[in-house]
């Protein structure tokens, strides 16, 4: 019983939500205020449950450790942002963690980058496979050309940069294009999802 | 020529109607368009099989409701491989939802494979923290989660979690994700070296290609068609279901490029009249 219930709220949510494609109604907009509300109610418990409980909460009132409290007050400085007075309180914590995300980003931009980077170079041979050949002088081509678009300090109205930096706009325009194949593909299968479960779960007119 | 020129016109709605129509016919009658599984997906399906035996499989649910029609097919097909090859795995996400729908994917399937908590699986729940807490958890996970997210037991009382030392007892890392949180685990697998692969929603694809291409990534599916394609490898519960899914995408493809060509022939007679006066 509860599952069919459970299972028509969605479909009513479902609706409620794709009612949107017709026009703008009070409908959507409940649905909507609904959903916002749920995934904010989800997210603090699942905090509570799985971060805030096990790792400051029992700690902290449990096991005796408490010093965790410090965590609390150093946390809460934050809302002094809110103070002209005392913002440079809020200020002390957001400068620690700016410093500390400063000093990760180089590490993830070395770890992210550097082996794309090396995985640029490509030898430019045909032997022993043609195929890998031709792929890897394409990809290199791709590559000079895309960069030279973006190589804003030398005037691009001359040949032969003229032509190659047109030539990237091209294949700049051609990755866009790919992304935004990828989107509408994205978008289409949340849609293929609901209708599958509204034809499927709810209506019971297909099976699988 | 001339309705070339009103298709230009056409309400949207009738655009959303004729789509919803065509994306349906798939789903009522067998519908067979060409369909392929390409070698991303099938780098993962090899990374799963060749999978040592002494290391543990981290699935990193990092998706949501939000994405469900493309990650839920993709983490069901991939705990699926799993639980079937016999691989033990530990679920996490960054995403809040992700770690809880997983489980519920997970709890379905362990009963199908005679799978138990806490031996072949195990679930660690939310985790927040960012790259720094995972780099604290490459270095000794037992410290990092004290406890799992289903039954708020220590990790010491589950025979797989006991496996987890650090990264080094970690053979592969899935990250599921609907979003850009790739960027951490390839960190982590750029400074441990641990086979990554990522299972994204579509929209992300084009940014993960290079990651392919500098071995960073070992394999990836894309949307919902990467979770056909593992369902396809696997000859999973659900491949006739995403198989039709895929049917019913291709369709809409269909109709959008013929949409596009149509209005654009259209948009041309409309200038070249005009330009004639």
């Amino acid at each position: 019983m509860v599952e069919v219930i459970v299972t028509w709220l969605a479909a009513l949510a479902t609706l409620g939500i794709y009612s949107i494609l017709y026009k703008e109604n009070p409908i959507y907009r409940f649905f909507e205020h609904l959903f916002i509300g749920l995934g904010l109610g989800w997210t603090i418990f699942e905090v509570w449950k799985d971060v805030l409980q096990p790792k400051w909460w029992t700690p902290m009132v449990v096991e005796g450790k408490w010093y965790w409290i410090f965590a609390f007050i150093i946390g809460s400085l934050y809302y002094f942002i809110f103070s002209p007075r005392f913002a440079w309180m809020a200020r002390l914590v957001i400068s620690t963690l700016m410093g500390l995300s400063a000093g990760l980003v180089f590490k993830v931009t070395a770890a992210i980058y550097i082996p794309q980077i090396e995985a640029s170079f490509r030898p430019i041979t045909f032997h022993p496979s043609i195929a890998r050949g031709i792929n890897n002088l394409l990809s290199t081509i791709i590559l000079l050309c895309v960069i030279l678009y973006f190589l804003f300090t030398v005037s691009h109205e001359k040949q032969p940069l003229a032509g190659a930096s047109k030539l990237g706009r091209w294949f700049i325009m051609l990755g866009l294009g790919a992304m935004f194949g990828s989107t509408v593909m994205a978008r289409l299968s949340l849609f293929i999802d609901r209708l599958t479960f509204l034809l499927h779960d709810w209506l019971k007119v297909i099976k699988f | 020529m001339e309705w070339l020129i009103q298709l230009r016109q056409i309400k949207r709605q009738w655009i959303y109607l004729s789509l919803a129509v065509l994306v349906s016919i798939p789903l009522f009658f067998k519908i067979r368009l060409p369909f392929f599984v390409g070698p991303q997906a099938k780098g993962l399906y090899e990374a799963v099989k060749d999978l040592p035996e002494d290391k543990v499989v981290l699935l990193a649910m990092d998706w949501g409701a939000a994405t469900k029609g493309e990650s839920m097919w993709q983490a069901q097909a991939i705990i699926e491989h799993l639980f079937k090859e016999k691989k033990p795995f530990v679920i996490l996400g960054y995403d809040i939802q992700g770690p809880q729908l997983s489980e519920e994917l997970a709890e379905k399937l362990a009963k199908k494979y005679g799978r138990n908590y806490g031996e072949d699986w195990f679930n660690v729940g939310f985790i927040t923290g960012g790259l720094p807490l995972l780099l604290r958890m490459a270095k000794n996970f037992q410290a990092t989660f004290k406890q799992d997210s289903v039954k708020r037991k220590p990790l010491s009382t589950f025979p797989v979690a006991r496996r987890i030392k650090d990264i080094n007892d970690i053979g592969l890392i899935i990250d599921i994700t609907g979003s850009g949180t790739y960027g951490d685990w390839i960190t982590i697998q750029t400074t441990y070296k641990v086979p990554l692969a990522v299972a994204c929603t579509a929209v992300i694809t084009p940014d993960l290609y290079p990651f392919l291409d500098s071995k960073q990534l070992i394999g990836m599916l894309s949307g919902l068609k990467g979770a056909a394609e593992y369902e396809a490898l696997i000859k999973g519960s659900h491949r006739k279901t995403t198989l039709k899914m895929m049917m019913s995408q291709s369709m809409a493809h269909l109709l959008i490029i013929i949409l596009i060509v149509l209005a654009n022939i259209g948009l041309y007679i409309e200038r070249r009249r005009r330009r004639s006066g």
